[in-house]
Formats: C-alpha cells, structure tokens, sequence
C-alpha cells in the first residue's frame, strides 16, 4: 500500500465534467454525496443532464450513490489518476446512446 | 497586481504564486500574494488590463493530462488554485523550481 493513496483518500475529490465539448473541474468534500454532484451540476451547467463515468473507452452511466462510491473507489485506488472524469448528457443523448 | 495575505490553502508555501496570462500578443505574468483571497473578479480583471480591447468571461488552464479546463466562477478557481499548488509542491519536493500558473483568456469577439 503507497503513502500516496492512504493521503489521497483524506483529500477533496475532483471531477472533472465535460459538457458539449467543455470541461470544467469542481471539488467535492468526503463523503461526495451522489444528490449533491447532481445538484452542482444543475447549478453550473443550468440543467438537469445524465452523469456517465468515463474510464478510457469505457463509459459507465452513474445513477445513483453506489455507481458514485464505485468510481471514488477507482480513484482512491489508482496511483496515477487525479480526477474523476464525468461525461454530461442530456437526457435525449443518453437514450440515444 | 494583487497584494494579500496568505493562508491554508497553499500550506506548504508562504510566498504567493504568479499567475501568466498568455495572450495573442504574448504573456503577461501577473504577483498573487495571496492565493486564498484571490477570486474570478479580480482575475478577469486583472486579464482585462492586458487585453482591454477583448471581452473576456472566462479563461482555461490545462490539468496534469493537458485537458483545458474552463473556469467561469470561484468555485472553478478554487479547484484550479488547489490543483496549482499541488503541482508546485511536487516540483519543490522534486528539486525544481516552479512554473507559473499559465491561464488562457478566453476571448470573445473584439469590438470594431
């Protein structure tokens, strides 16, 4: 176990968001609770969009606070990534998809 | 130029931070004393001295993967500065000596 990732695991959690072609970064204090991500994103993006968890290629639809808590844990267990990625949708995009 | 005080936010540091503003027509490197008390205001101000012909509401900064990432409030700004002064304690940590916090204004349509 790296010094690294116990340290990590005390800090604020960055999710990098990305929205038609924008990204923008905002910082969540521990626990991130999943309505709260949900809430900011309303607020800062002026609508309610779909969340979907960006991972290389792979792309996973977060829907609740149990996706939320799975892809913290991917980024409190690797040494290299220092963001959690998040693909905005709108709902229309998400279905077709 | 900003002038404050500086406190948590960049703990392992007690003697600001530069900020380089790149423009079109070169960069402009601008003293924050104080990181903490620093907010989007003041810094599209701060931007809008140097390009006072441009109309300018937000600016990018490129993360550890060269991502641009837009900033368009205080809250964006916070997590930038955090990022920042994580970066620079890993150069120091590392024996280098840091870079400045380069921003990219983002330009609207020049009047006239």
């Amino acid at each position: 176990v790296s010094t690294a990732s116990s340290s990590k695991r005390m800090e604020d959690v960055r999710i990098k968001f990305e929205f038609c072609g924008e990204r923008r970064i905002l910082m969540f204090g521990r626990p991130v609770q999943f309505e709260e991500v949900q809430q900011k994103v309303k607020t800062f993006f002026g609508q309610q969009l779909d969340l979907h968890y960006m991972n290389n290629e792979l792309s996973i639809p977060l829907r609740n606070q149990d996706d939320l808590d799975k892809a913290i844990d991917l980024l409190d267990r690797s040494s290299n990534m220092k963001s959690i990625k998040i693909m905005l949708l709108t709902q229309e995009q998400s279905n077709a998809s | 130029m900003l002038l404050l005080v500086l406190n948590n936010l960049c703990s392992m540091e007690s003697e600001g931070i530069v900020i380089r503003i790149k423009t079109p027509v070169g960069d402009m490197d601008s003293s924050v004393d104080s990181p903490s008390h620093l907010n989007f205001s003041d810094l599209l101000a701060a931007i809008k001295d140097v390009m006072p012909e441009a109309t300018v509401t937000a600016f990018e900064y490129e993360d550890e993967v060269g991502d641009r990432i837009t900033v368009r409030s205080d809250e964006e700004l916070k997590a930038m500065l955090s990022y920042y002064c994580n970066t620079v304690m890993e150069q120091r940590i590392n024996g280098l000596l840091p870079e400045p916090l380069q921003i990219f204004p983002r330009a609207g349509k020049t009047p006239g």
